[in-house]
Formats: C-alpha cells, sequence, structure tokens
C-alpha cells in the first residue's frame, strides 16, 4: 500500500518536475515567433501547429491523455501570450480537434510519430497546397478589365491575382495603405510585389476607398480569421470597405484557407476585440500631450483589426472550394460533430 | 398678389378634385358632363393676380353664366348654330373609324344600334380586372364620344381625336402642342352665339369645354394638356376683362380678341415648350459626354432633341442604348429618328425591357436619361409603364437616373400606387403578337435524306414503273409539307385572341406607372437642375401657370 | 463532327448523336435534357466495359467532360452525370461498410492534416479485412460486376423517375406557399414546372395568377400558358413585361421557375425575371422559385456575364425592318441570371430551403471530388 502511494507520488512528482522543465526549458511561445520569423511563407495558424509539434516532440506524451493534456495547456498557453490570435487559435483548435477526433488511430504512439512529427514539414506544404488550390479557383473570379480592390497585405490574394496575371487576364487592382500596419508586412509590400508581377497597380489611401468604390469592380481581401457565421477578421478597415461595397453593390470576396476558420461567433467589434485584441481606443485620458512622438504612439495604439459581418461578404474562396458565409458555419460543424 | 394668394391655394384643390372626377369617371352623358366642365371652368376661373373686388365680379358674373348655361342646355340641345353643317357627316366617319379600329378584335362593337353597343359595354367591362374598374377602357371612351353631341365638335377636334386614340400623335408633348394649334383653329373658326345669353369668353370657353370633352373620349388627358386648358381658360377670361367694350359687340373686337388668343397660344407654346427644352438641352448635355453609355426608355420628344444635339451638334460621340416595351414599341420612333439623323451602328443598341438587367450588368452605363408625362407634387415621376422598372434596376446599380422634363409638367396632383389614376390602353394591341416564324422554316435535312434515299431504293427495286412511284413519292411530300405547314401555322396561332369569350381570363394593357422619388437622381427642367424634393417649391411658388 | 472514342463504336455513336442534338437545341427543357442524359447513362453503365468501379467512374467523368464541353451552358447534362457518379460512389461505400467504422474522420477542413496515402495504407494495414476488400474492388469478379451494374441501373432508374415525378413533390407544398384570394405573378410562363404547380395548387386554392408575356422570345408560349390556366379555372391576367412594377405592389408572391440553381443560390431563368424579382424584393414581395434538385449545379456563379446567352435579334426587330437592324446593335438575351439575395425560397421536390443552404443541397446530391469533372 506504501509502495503504491509512493509510486503515485514520485510519478506525480516527475510529473511535476518534468512540467517545470518545459515551462523553463521550451516556452511555445517563442518556438511559435521563431518559426513565424524563420518563414516568410508560414502564415500563423501553420506556425502554432508546428509550434505544438515541436513541443510534443520535445514532451513525448506516453499516454493518449497526456497527449491530449499537454495539448490544450500549450494552446492556452499560445493562445494568452500572443496578440492577435485569431488565426493562431484557428490552428490550435484545428489541431487539437484532430487529434482529439482521431485518437482511434494513434493508439499506437509509433504511428502519431510516423504521421504528425517526423513529416512535420508536410504541413508547410500543405498549407502551400491549400493556397495554389484557391489560387486555381480564384482567378476564374477576375476577369478581362476588371479594377480590383485590395485591401492590406494578404499572401492568398497577392497569390491569387499573380496567378490572374498568368492567366493572361488583364486588370488593375487598387491597394489600399492599410494603416497601422500590424506585422512586417504592409502594403507597400503588395504593391512591390505586384507590380513586380507586371499587375498595373495604385496604392491608395484607405480614406479614399469611398472615391474608388464606383470605379472598381469587385474588392478581394484576405483573413486573419474566418468566424462561425462567415464573418471575417481582417486588417482594421475591412468592415468599412464591406459597408461600402454593399451601399455600391459591388461584390466582396475574401480569400482564406480552411484553416483559418474559427468557432467564435462575435456580435460586434468589441466582442471579438476583447477577447483577441489589447487596444486602448476607448480611453479618453485628459492627455494634453500632442507632439508628433504622442500622436504617433497614440495612432499604434489603435485596433489593427476588426470584424466584418457575413452580410458584406459575398463569397469566400477557400481550398474547400467557394463558400457561401453560411457554408462556413456548416464546415465546422462538421469538423466538431461529424 | 399677397391678397389673391389665399383665395388661390382656396380655389385650386377644389379644382383639382373636379378635374381628377371628370377623366376618372366615364362621362356618363353629355348633361352631366357638361355641368361638370362648367364647375371645374369655373373653379380655374380664378386668375392669381385679381384684386378681391374684381373676383368677387366675376364670381357673380359666373353664377349668372352658370344658371343661363343650365337652361341652355334644356333649351338648346337641338340647337346646330354653331355647328359645322358637315358634322353629321363626320359623325359617321368617325364611327366607321372607331369600327375598324376595333374590327382586328373581331369585336361586333357597333355605334350605331345603342342596344348592341350597350351590350358590348357591359361584356367588357367583364374583362376589367377588378383593380381597375374605376378607369374607362379605351371602349367605353368611344362609346361614350357618341353621347357627345358632335354638332357642337369642330372638324380638326375630330381629326385629332383619332389621331389620339389611334396613337398617330403620341407623347404628352406632342399630343399638348396639337392640341393647341388645333384650338386655334377652333378659336379662329368659332362664332359667337348670343342666342345663348353669354358673354363672349363664357361662350367661347363652354364651346371649347364641349371640344375638350370629345378629346377625352381618344384618351384621357395628359397632364400638360390639362395644364395648358387651365391657362388657356384662364387667358380667355383674363383676355376678356381687358377688354374695354365688350366683345359681343363687334365683329372686329370678336377678330381681334380671337387673335390676341391666337398669340397667347403661340407664345405658350413657345415659352413653356419649345424654349425650355432648349434649355433642358443645354443643361442636360453635360452628362453626356465622348465615350459614355446612356440608356433611356421610350421615347421623348427632348430627349429625342437632346441625343440629336449632342452627336449633331456638340459632335459627342456616345453609346446610347434604347429600351423598349411592347406593345407601343415608342422606341423604335427614336431609334428611327436617330437612324435618320446619322446616328453610327456602334453607337446605338436596342433592346426590350426584359433585358434590362442583363444590359445593366453587362455594360458600365453612365446615365439613365427618362422622360416624363407628369411629375406630380411629391417628386413622384408618373410616366410610360415601365419607366418605374428601369429606374429601380438601374437605381439598384448605382447609375443616375435623369429625368428630363419641362415645368408644363409638374402636376399638384397626388398619387401614391400607379393603380388610382392610370389609362387602360384597348387590350387587343396584346393580342397583336409580331409573327417571326413567317421566315423561311429551316428544312428537315433528315426527313429529306430519308424520303431521298427511299426514293432511291424505290427506284431501284421498281425499276419499271419508277417514274409513277417517284410521282407518288412527290406527291406525298407535298402532301407532307402541306400538312407541316398547316400545324406550325397552328403553332403560331395566338391562343387568346378569344380571349373575351374566355372564362377567366384577362388581359391588362395599363399606360403609365409611378417612379418613386427616391430612385431619381435629378430632374432637369428649364428652371435648371433640381433634386425631386423640390418639386413642391417649384410648383407653390414658381409655377406661373396656375 | 467531332468523333468519341471513349467507349465501344456503337456506344459512342449513340453519345455523338446524343451531344449533337444538344448542340443544336434539338433536346428543350431541362426536364427533357436530364431524363435524356440519365438514358444516355444507363446505356454507358450497361454496355460499356469497365474492369472495376473506379474503372467506371472514370470513363462517366470523361464522358462527363464531353457533354459539359459540347453544350457549356447546359449545366443540366453536368448535373445528371454528377448525380449518377454520387450514385456509383454511395454503392461502393456501401460495399465498403464493414471496414468504413475503422476508418479516420477526415472532414474537409482536416485537408491540412490528413495523413498522405502511405502512411494512410500503414494504419488501414492493421484493420482487418480491409486488403482483401480492396483487392476485391480493384479486381472484381464477373459476379461482383454484374450485380454491382444491376445496382447502378436501378439506381439510375430511380432517378430517372425522381426526375418525372418532381410535379408530385412540390404539391405538398401547395397548402403552405398560397393561400385563397390571392394574387401571384409569375414572370416565366415558360416553365413546365410553374404550370404544373399552379394547376395541382388550384386543387386546394382559390387564387388569381398575373402572367407576363416574355416577350420576344416565349410571347406565344406566354399567351398558350395563360389560356390553359384560365382552362383550368384560374383567374389569369396577362400582362406586357413592363407593367409588372405598376402592379407588384398587388400581388401577394412571385413564383417563378429556374433552369439552373447554383450553389450561391442564384438561378438561371428566362430573361426579365431578374428585374421582377429586384421589384419585389424593393416592395417586399416574397418570391418562390419552383425547382427540381437535379437543377442544383456544383458551379459558383461568379461571372454572371459570361453565363448569358443571346438569341436570335430578328425577334427584337422583325426582319422586314431591316433599316433598324442594319444601323444598330440589337441585342436579344434569352437567360437571365437571379442573384440569391433576390430569391426568398425555393421550393423542390425535396422540400423548400433558402437560397443560402442551396450549397448544402449541393453536398448532399453531389459527391465533392466530382464538382470539376476533369
Amino acid at each position: 500500500m506504501a509502495t503504491l502511494t509512493n509510486l503515485v507520488n514520485a510519478t506525480s512528482l516527475e510529473f511535476e518536475r518534468r512540467r517545470k522543465l518545459d515551462d523553463e526549458e521550451f516556452d511555445i511561445v517563442d518556438c511559435y515567433l521563431k518559426i513565424l520569423e524563420e518563414d516568410q511563407e508560414i502564415s500563423m495558424p501553420i506556425a502554432a501547429i508546428q509550434a505544438l509539434l515541436s513541443f510534443l516532440r520535445f514532451r513525448q506524451p506516453s499516454t493518449q491523455a497526456e497527449l491530449i493534456d499537454i495539448l490544450k495547456k500549450a494552446t492556452n498557453k499560445l493562445k494568452d501570450r500572443v496578440d492577435d490570435s485569431t488565426s493562431l487559435s484557428a490552428g490550435c483548435d484545428l489541431f487539437l480537434r484532430y487529434i482529439t477526433r482521431n485518437l482511434n488511430l494513434y493508439k499506437n504512439w509509433d504511428l502519431v510519430k510516423i504521421h504528425l512529427i517526423e513529416n512535420g514539414n508536410i504541413f508547410l506544404t500543405r498549407s502551400k497546397e491549400s493556397r495554389s488550390k484557391i489560387c486555381k479557383i480564384g482567378y476564374k473570379f477576375i476577369k478581362d478589365g476588371d479594377i480590383i480592390l485590395v485591401h492590406s497585405f494578404s499572401r492568398v490574394v497577392l497569390q491569387l491575382l499573380v496567378k490572374a496575371n498568368e492567366e493572361n487576364i488583364r486588370f488593375r487592382a487598387f491597394v489600399t495603405e492599410a494603416k497601422p500596419s500590424k506585422t512586417k508586412y504592409t502594403s507597400i509590400n503588395m504593391v512591390e510585389e505586384l507590380r513586380k508581377s507586371g499587375i498595373p497597380t495604385k496604392l491608395i489611401l484607405d480614406s479614399s476607398v469611398g472615391y474608388v468604390i464606383n470605379k472598381i469592380d469587385k474588392i478581394l481581401v484576405g483573413a486573419e480569421g474566418v468566424l462561425e457565421t462567415g464573418g471575417v477578421v481582417n486588417h482594421i478597415g475591412t468592415y468599412q470597405i464591406g459597408l461600402l461595397a454593399k451601399t455600391a453593390n459591388k461584390p466582396l470576396y475574401v480569400a482564406a484557407e480552411s484553416h483559418k476558420f474559427v468557432r467564435e461567433f462575435p456580435l460586434s467589434q468589441d466582442d471579438f476585440s476583447k477577447r483577441y485584441e489589447k487596444n486602448d481606443i476607448m480611453n479618453f485620458d485628459k492627455s494634453t500631450k500632442s507632439s508628433e512622438e504622442d500622436i504617433i504612439y497614440e495612432l499604434n495604439r489603435n485596433p489593427k483589426l476588426d470584424f466584418t459581418p457575413p452580410d458584406y461578404v459575398t463569397a469566400l474562396i477557400t481550398d474547400l472550394g467557394v463558400l457561401t458565409p453560411s457554408a462556413v458555419s456548416h464546415e465546422l460543424i462538421k469538423m466538431w460533430y461529424d | 398678389m399677397d391678397s389673391a394668394q389665399p383665395t388661390n391655394s382656396s380655389g385650386n384643390p377644389v379644382g383639382v378634385v373636379s378635374a381628377s372626377n371628370s377623366t376618372s369617371k366615364a362621362p356618363q352623358n353629355a348633361d352631366s358632363n357638361a355641368k361638370n366642365e362648367n364647375s371645374q371652368a369655373a373653379n380655374n376661373k380664378n386668375p392669381p393676380t385679381l384684386s378681391n373686388k374684381e373676383l368677387k365680379e366675376l364670381k357673380k358674373k359666373e353664377k349668372a353664366a352658370k344658371r343661363a348655361a343650365k337652361k341652355q342646355q334644356f333649351l338648346n340641345s337641338d340647337d346646330k348654330n354653331n355647328a359645322k353643317p358637315s358634322s353629321n357627316q363626320i359623325k359617321k366617319q368617325i364611327n366607321n373609324e372607331t369600327n375598324n379600329s376595333n374590327a382586328t378584335s373581331n369585336n361586333n362593337f357597333n355605334p350605331n344600334t345603342n342596344k348592341q353597343s350597350t351590350n358590348n359595354e357591359s361584356f367588357s367591362r367583364d374583362k376589367i380586372i377588378s383593380l381597375f374598374t374605376h378607369l374607362s377602357t379605351k371602349e367605353e371612351r368611344n362609346q361614350s364620344s357618341l353621347n357627345i353631341l358632335h354638332e357642337f365638335i369642330h372638324t380638326s377636334i375630330i381629326k385629332l381625336n383619332l389621331n389620339y386614340s389611334n396613337f398617330k400623335i403620341i407623347g404628352s408633348i406632342n399630343r399638348c402642342v396639337s392640341m393647341l394649334n388645333t384650338f386655334k383653329i377652333v378659336i379662329n373658326d368659332y362664332k359667337f352665339n348670343d342666342k345663348k345669353n353669354l358673354s363672349f369668353s363664357r361662350d367661347l370657353t363652354q364651346y371649347l369645354s364641349y371640344q375638350i370633352e370629345f378629346l377625352k373620349t381618344s384618351r384621357p388627358l395628359s397632364i400638360t394638356m390639362r395644364n395648358s386648358i387651365r391657362w388657356l381658360k384662364q387667358t380667355i377670361s383674363e383676355l376678356s376683362l381687358n377688354f374695354k367694350s365688350p366683345i359681343e359687340n363687334s365683329i372686329d373686337s370678336q377678330i381681334d380678341f380671337k387673335n390676341q388668343i391666337s398669340e397667347k397660344i403661340d407664345d405658350f407654346i413657345k415659352n413653356k415648350i419649345y424654349l425650355p427644352q432648349n434649355l433642358i438641352i443645354n443643361d442636360a448635355k453635360k452628362h453626356i459626354s465622348n465615350d459614355s453609355i446612356i440608356l433611356t426608355y421610350g421615347n421623348s420628344k427632348v430627349l429625342n432633341n437632346l441625343f440629336i444635339h449632342c452627336h449633331n451638334i456638340e459632335k459627342k460621340e456616345f453609346k446610347l442604348i434604347i429600351v423598349d416595351s411592347r406593345p407601343l414599341f415608342e422606341g423604335k420612333t427614336l431609334l428611327n429618328n436617330l437612324i435618320n439623323s446619322g446616328f453610327k451602328r456602334e453607337n446605338l443598341s436596342y433592346i426590350f425591357i426584359n433585358a434590362i438587367s442583363t444590359i445593366l450588368n453587362t455594360n458600365k452605363i453612365d446615365a439613365v436619361f427618362l422622360g416624363a408625362h407628369g411629375i406630380l407634387s411629391n417628386g413622384t415621376l408618373y410616366s410610360r409603364v415601365g419607366t418605374a422598372m428601369c429606374s429601380l434596376v438601374s437605381h439598384k446599380r448605382n447609375v443616375p437616373i435623369i429625368v428630363c422634363c419641362e415645368s408644363l409638367k409638374f402636376t399638384d396632383k397626388i398619387q401614391l400606387d400607379s393603380l388610382t389614376q392610370n389609362e387602360i390602353n384597348d387590350n387587343d394591341y396584346l393580342l397583336n403578337v409580331p409573327n417571326f416564324n413567317s421566315l423561311p422554316k429551316k428544312k428537315n435535312y433528315f426527313l429529306e435524306y430519308f424520303i431521298k434515299s427511299k426514293s432511291i431504293e424505290n427506284n431501284s427495286n421498281n425499276f419499271n414503273n419508277s417514274r409513277l412511284s417517284k410521282q407518288q413519292q412527290q406527291n406525298k411530300l407535298n402532301k407532307k409539307f402541306q400538312e407541316e405547314n398547316e400545324l406550325k401555322n397552328n403553332e403560331d396561332y395566338d391562343p387568346l385572341v378569344d380571349y373575351k369569350n374566355t372564362k377567366n381570363l384577362n388581359l391588362l394593357n395599363i399606360m403609365y406607372d409611378l417612379t418613386p422619388a427616391e430612385y431619381i437622381t435629378k430632374i432637369v427642367t428649364e428652371m435648371g437642375s433640381l433634386p425631386p424634393s423640390s418639386i413642391p417649391v417649384v410648383l407653390k411658388e414658381y409655377n406661373s401657370i396656375a | 463532327m467531332s468523333s468519341i472514342t471513349l467507349f465501344q463504336p456503337e456506344l459512342n455513336y449513340q453519345v455523338d448523336s446524343f451531344i449533337t442534338k444538344l448542340k443544336r437545341r434539338q433536346i428543350v427543357g431541362s426536364s427533357a435534357v436530364a431524363i435524356e442524359t440519365a438514358q444516355l447513362l444507363i446505356r454507358v453503365v450497361s454496355a460499356s466495359k469497365w474492369k472495376n468501379p473506379d474503372h467506371l467512374i472514370k470513363q462517366i467523368r470523361r464522358l462527363g467532360v464531353f457533354l459539359t464541353e459540347s453544350q457549356p451552358k447546359e449545366f443540366t447534362c453536368g448535373n445528371i452525370v454528377r448525380r449518377v457518379l454520387s450514385l456509383i460512389r454511395d454503392e461502393i461505400d456501401d460495399t465498403q461498410v464493414g471496414t468504413k467504422l475503422n476508418q479516420p474522420i477526415f472532414t474537409s477542413m482536416f485537408n491540412l492534416l490528413i495523413p498522405t496515402d502511405e502512411q494512410l495504407d500503414k494504419i488501414n494495414k492493421q484493420n482487418d479485412g480491409y486488403i482483401e476488400l480492396k483487392s476485391k474492388l480493384d479486381k472484381p469478379d464477373r459476379q461482383f460486376i454484374n450485380s454491382f451494374r444491376s445496382t447502378i441501373i436501378q439506381d439510375i432508374k430511380e432517378l430517372i423517375d425522381e426526375i418525372n415525378h418532381v410535379d408530385e413533390g412540390l404539391e405538398h407544398k401547395v397548402i403552405e406557399l398560397i393561400h385563397d384570394d390571392e394574387v401571384l405573378l409569375t414572370p416565366t410562363p415558360t416553365s413546365q414546372t410553374v404550370l404544373n404547380f399552379l394547376k395541382k395548387a388550384r386543387q386546394k386554392r382559390r387564387f388569381t395568377v398575373v402572367v407576363t408575356e416574355s416577350f420576344p422570345n416565349h410571347t406565344l408560349t406566354a399567351h398558350k400558358f395563360a389560356k390553359e390556366l384560365a382552362d383550368s379555372n384560374i383567374e389569369t391576367i396577362v400582362i406586357p413585361d413592363s407593367s409588372v412594377y405598376a402592379l407588384m405592389s398587388r400581388v401577394g408572391k412571385v413564383i417563378i421557375g429556374a433552369k439552373t440553381v447554383f450553389k450561391n443560390g442564384g438561378c438561371i431563368t428566362s430573361p426579365g425575371v431578374s428585374a421582377v424579382c429586384e421589384i419585389a424584393k424593393e416592395l417586399r414581395t416574397p418570391v418562390f422559385s419552383v425547382t427540381a434538385i437535379y437543377k442544383l449545379t456544383p458551379q459558383y456563379s461568379f461571372d454572371t456575364e459570361s453565363l448569358v446567352e443571346f438569341g436570335n435579334p430578328g425577334y427584337v426587330i422583325p426582319f422586314q425592318e431591316s433599316d433598324m437592324i442594319q444601323n444598330s446593335d440589337i441585342s436579344n438575351p434569352i437567360i437571365d441570371y437571379v442573384p440569391p439575395e433576390n430569391i426568398s425560397i425555393y421550393i423542390t421536390n425535396l422540400g423548400g430551403f433558402a437560397p443560402n443552404f442551396v450549397y448544402h443541397m449541393v453536398q448532399d446530391n453531389y459527391k465533392n471530388v466530382d464538382f470539376d469533372l476533369n
């Protein structure tokens, strides 16, 4: 009896020791950021999955329960510590869901190794595949003579436009300045890339969208995350473009990989920013500061993401095909309950 | 002016009510109608420029005139003094004409025998949809024309009536101009009848009222016509007040009076129709530039001139899409006019209203130009049926909609939907389906081939009597083709031709619809470009006709 | 004439003649096309030579490509081919049912994570009976092929039956859709489905139908339509296409037929309908479309402009008036695209559903892999 409790104590101690160890030795957030840093092509959900896998490789869980426990904890940590974590949480949720749904496959730990850990880069190629799949489906949306409005930098959108250009579709593009930018990739990069591939491009101010809205044919944006309703979280400014598009009867297409779908259902901007983004836009302090620096600081503390309700989205171009906003929910439900 | 304002505004609504009454209800008989017209004329006789005293005088005069007129009607129902000697013949002629126009519809409408025609009337009433029973049909209008004493009607008016009802003169401006010009003739030919114990101007007005009543039997008056008639009656009474000696006394002063009216009418046409058109064209032309794509519906006099002006004088190369609809095909007239004035093929496009959304989707249209029949006090556009559809579809695609119309078309009428006031056109126009299949039919090659091969087979088989069999074949072939043709003719047969005898089957052919003000971007008038919301302002403050 | 070398000669000939008929538009109406396509497929399934179900699928897909390419705007062909493919795939799944339980769950969202084939093989090897079945499907014996063939043919026959009885499926919806004394407007007098629906509805309700003329292409048809309605004791009013706006405020519901329904909920129908639906939407008049499941197509209508077909301009201005024809550009679109937001509901033989639910019905009836036949 004593030996048994000892044993239990020993294992729990051992467990505790190992847990402390990971916290010290393996910082999943660092890992995640490093992955993002290293590869420009990698998007946030993929980076999150990669980070989780590295973590698994490090921890080598021996039971299913442990596997899930480790994953859950790591996921929460990631979500907590990374700002703007919509698409990150999409990746984590997808991964977690996949593992739990298919646990029966992984009765045998070796198989997990074969599939998930040793072929880690498979996700990267898959994610690239899904992007090129989107391009293959999506370039047909662009027609000769179109003028397309693009908001902010988006890899998918960029690739889609380049693909359309390769297919000898002649079109022009407006790119919004999309300030403040959240990552090091800005609209300037977008314009650069587009021009490099020979697409006539014009950079416009965010405030001139209303001016050009009647001149353009369609709007194409990427997404940080696609929500349960088919609404979209994207770089700030997408919502107002959506509103303008609706009044001007211009279609707004969102190009996004299916691994960006998240089971979230925000009702308003606040709803989602409370969860994902920290900003002080509602903080009207009596600051008297108005030096240039202060203003830049103040502007940089503006929200960088907004939420576009599904009413403003004409269709989503995803690797699962072209989806109406209502179909997103269906896909998500399938993932959880099928 | 200030003192006249309140009486004017209180006098106006009454006039409006009676006017709408007289058009909405089919005239039952000449008697009541004349009364109606009288009271309307009386109400309209309040010139805004008169002082109170003068007004009172005028009213007294009117009362007396009314009483006299009533008496007159009982007494002088067979008074033929004013009538043209040939009017009886013309009456026959018009009867024949109406007969002819109805003949196509297999309608045994015979105006000469009263009994039969009343039967017919009740029958055609069945064929009006319950939503529209308050409106008169063309047949009813024709019918009622018989009840009007043709002896009083001037020949040229009868001619005009026919031109209206056959749609030879169409479009509210055309109708209005032709009416005013005809009135000039009528007034010129008018002989004063002093038996009636009326003043010259009263009698003339009454005489004109008869003519108008008769004109109404062709089609209800257009808003422009109504506005001009109001103006004309007012002018007559104003002019008569300005005459020092009573006009009745001398033939010279009568001629002088007539000439003055003629002049006034000419001025009116010039100032209210032709001049405004030029001003409108000058204003509207800036919306048409090189390479713009313009869409228009139906045919409007101003727009017609505008397009020709922009093309021929301003030398602008723009593309015009003409939208047209059944059964009037007014767009064809516009198309023809433009072709004749040298528009190039690539700049003209012609479609039917069914194609409108497709065309709007495939073309980047810069503006839609619309004509108007009238503009109501809340900025609503009352125009040819189909205009609302075009406007809505364009409005939804953010295409600006520009309405070009003279302020003569403004009216203080109120109407909230297209059903309360409208004109029902002859249903039989809808039966006229153009026979597209009159083109040579494609031959049935397989059948021919089959027959040929068979005949060749036969030839080789029955070598001896090949000739005979060939002939037989030929006969058979002919017979077959004949049968086929018959069948095809049957296919072309319009199953609705007999709609009057078919239970449950109705046709509806209305002429106008209402376009809500919210679809209209701007209204170009001779007073400049206005948003629809400013129409009441113009009506209240600047409308010099009233 | 393009010769097809898909199958053995006599089958190719049948396919060829069907394609020519399609190209020449000698088969009119979606239901006729649907049935003919299904019958052609029966012939193919029964007469063509195939080694295993996968082979059959390949053959049918190739046939589908031929059919859709020969008449790209006749979506029904492709739909039927996809339906049949889905039937075949279901049958294959059914034979595999024993092993299915142990299969991993891969919904499309998991695209990113699903193992490669190799890995899958390794995983599957652990499951007993899998290999056995796989080999059976790859190299099936004659008995299996024969039974498989007959089940598929039976399935297609059921499909034809479904197409033939679409109207009966719609019938039940009448009570839910129409009230007594209602005014209905239909801008698609060419639709046999609408005609049958209204006639059936008359047995339960008393109502008025306003019919537009659909000028210039189908005016006579419209008149015949109206006459037939009147003969079935339905109060009928024929109006020119232009009067729709004027009357819309008095119309209770708009009923339209649809030739093809896209995945996004938009549909293709007769010209003019789009404008009518826009008016209806503006005045908040519900628009319901009676259609059939086989008209759903997995395609997304992203390019509405390219969907438009133009017909004979001689119908717009008769050739007798040649002056106008020579001097202007006359267009006569023969179809119209109605966007999903202008349709309230689709009534099909499988019940009614909102336009934004069409994608789901599409997924139910076709397999994702067959969306693109190439």
